[in-house]
């Protein structure tokens, strides 16, 4: 199958249930805001090591914020409840309740709620002013630039991550722009985030590994340096790989980021680059979801 | 659906208690029209006192309301209540949650121990709105409250939390013993305001308050801001407009945590 002259391999990319949960950190100008949450959202790029996976999902204006500053929103995924939880308080309380002039609301609704600020109002030391609207509780902290606001608490919904494709390239530049370009589609689509460095993975990885103490190693079929020796899933012209890792509230929403982005690089001057696009799977037997990737482009 | 409408029929000197309207929990409105209330000496098929019609139980509208239709919305829980017109006294005296909206004047205590809900007086409130009800130690203990026009004496006694929005004035003795919670005036504020106050904020118009807190630093307006656009936006009017208030943190005589913002 071809796109627009780009070749789609008949393979699926195999996602999995996560956690997820939205929150908004708002500053007094973007600079602080996006300080804050390029901070929150530092080593959060695989579930694996870091806790949680957790990327900017958009800017925001003054007029979709809750206290009319501009912020970002940002998505934060985990395998587990209890990490999700422990996560999003240390680095609230470490990135955003530390950064100047910032603010701290939740950006989802929902039934199933976890603490955001509930616990971080006890650095107020008994001086936290605690305010209840319509429904929801906020905190606010006095710290040394005047006052921290947070919302008590955020919800938790159902997520997926894990949905991803791999561009398979003739050289490395082209295939980092396509990539690029790919991301910056997808940054442009709600409830999807990137969470590697950039979007992109250059390190994809297969399950287990000869060394007993590892559960992830290099995907050897998939990198062009091995192609001569091992079982290696490439054609002779690929010398580069890299992947691009989305995760989405919802099977739509990574359908809708695969869809415009591959479509998108089968418009560019990189496709001609660009040998084939595939997916990374374990075989289909450890993921509850699977992007097939013709089936998202029909 | 409809909503249930009930249209007053009688305009006697009697007082008619209505806080059974927020137990219906019929299913036909031929069982709603034979409910028995009490009336003066007697009791009546309610179809007697009041044209009734609709199907939508849980969305109530009261036509024809005057001042002696008292405890309306008492309890309230899970319904909407709509009324044209005045009401008596007690109105959502203890309600829990729903919505009521009142497009008249209502009469003494209203809101009196409320704990939930959302209630909106398109005119003005008599003496007592959210005062202490008997048997409890708190006269708001949460929802929000919009008065269009002007508030008598001695009311909001011991808020405990929730939001009080005024857009009049408001009469002597109230606030009394505020514990938190926000409240709103725009108007002019009577005597012996937020005596023995613990905490809460008060967002005012009226700078003449001030005197007796401490002027504290303005650096920092997030809350003001965000509670700005937040009451503007649930009341779909620019409410409060002031964009450079003054804020005073404590007050003068026993150091206590009430925040002021003259707007």
């Amino acid at each position: 199958m071809k796109i627009n002259g780009l070749a789609i391999e008949n393979t699926f990319a195999e996602a999995f249930n996560m956690k997820a949960s939205r929150i908004i950190v708002t500053a007094d100008n973007t600079k602080w805001a996006r300080n804050a949450a390029v901070s929150f959202t530092g080593f959060a790029t695989s579930v694996i090591a870091c806790g949680v996976e957790a990327g900017i999902e958009k800017q925001l204006t003054t007029k979709d914020t809750p206290d009319g500053r501009p912020g970002f929103s940002i998505l934060l995924f985990s395998m587990s409840r209890s990490q999700l939880e422990k996560q999003l308080e240390t680095r609230a309380g470490q990135c955003i309740l530390t950064c100047p002039t910032t603010a701290l609301f939740s950006g989802l609704d929902g039934e199933d709620m976890i603490p955001l600020g509930k616990n971080l109002k006890y650095f107020g030391d008994g001086y936290q002013i605690s305010k209840r609207i319509d429904k929801k509780r906020f905190w606010r902290i006095p710290v040394m630039d005047g006052e921290f606001m947070c919302e008590e608490m955020t919800a938790r919904i159902p997520a997926i991550g894990g949905g991803n494709f791999l561009l398979l390239s003739k050289n490395r530049s082209s295939c980092l722009l396509a990539c690029e370009l790919a991301v910056n589609v997808m940054s442009k689509i709600d409830n999807i985030i990137t969470p590697f460095p950039g979007g992109v993975v250059r390190s994809g990885s297969k399950v287990g590994s000869k060394y007993k103490a590892l559960i992830a190693s290099t995907n050897d079929a998939f990198c062009p340096s091995l192609s001569g020796i091992t079982g290696s899933k490439l054609h002779k012209s690929v010398n580069c790989v890299m992947e691009i890792v989305i995760n989405g509230l919802t099977k739509e929403d990574i359908d809708k980021g695969i869809r415009e982005s591959l479509i998108a690089i089968s418009k560019s001057k990189y496709k001609k680059d660009i040998v084939s696009v595939s997916a990374g799977n374990y075989g289909g037997k450890l993921g509850q979801h699977h992007f097939h990737l013709r089936k998202i482009l029909k | 659906m409809k909503p249930l409408i009930l249209k007053c029929k009688i305009k006697g000197k009697q007082r008619l208690d209505m806080s059974w309207l927020s137990n219906i929990k019929a299913s036909k409105l031929s069982d709603i029209k034979n409910i028995l209330i009490s009336y003066g000496s007697k009791q009546y098929k309610l179809s007697t006192l009041f044209d009734v019609s609709g199907d939508n139980f849980e969305d109530i509208v009261i036509k024809n309301s005057h001042v002696h239709l008292d405890n309306i919305g008492s309890r309230l829980k899970d319904k909407k209540i709509t009324v044209n017109g005045n009401v008596g006294y007690g109105l959502a005296k203890g309600m829990i949650n729903g919505e009521i909206i009142v497009k008249g004047n209502v009469g003494k205590n209203a809101c009196s121990g409320m704990k939930g809900g959302s209630v909106h007086i398109l005119g003005n409130a008599d003496d007592g709105l959210c005062s202490l009800p008997t048997s409890m130690n708190e006269g708001l203990v949460d929802g929000f409250i919009y008065v269009k026009k002007n508030v008598g004496d001695n009311s909001i006694i011991r808020m405990r939390r929730g939001n009080v929005v005024i857009g009049g004035d408001i009469g002597s003795g109230s606030c009394l013993e505020l514990i938190s919670g926000s409240v709103v005036i725009l108007g002019k504020i009577g005597k012996n305001f937020c005596y023995k106050a613990r905490r809460g904020t008060i967002f005012t118009k009226d700078k003449s308050v001030s005197r007796e807190y401490i002027k504290a630093n303005e650096t920092d307006l997030t809350f003001f801001n965000f509670y700005k656009i937040k009451i503007n936006k649930m009341l779909k009017q620019n409410l409060i407009s002031s964009s450079k208030p003054l804020r005073y943190f404590g007050t003068k005589s026993e150091r206590k945590l009430v925040e002021l913002f003259v707007i």
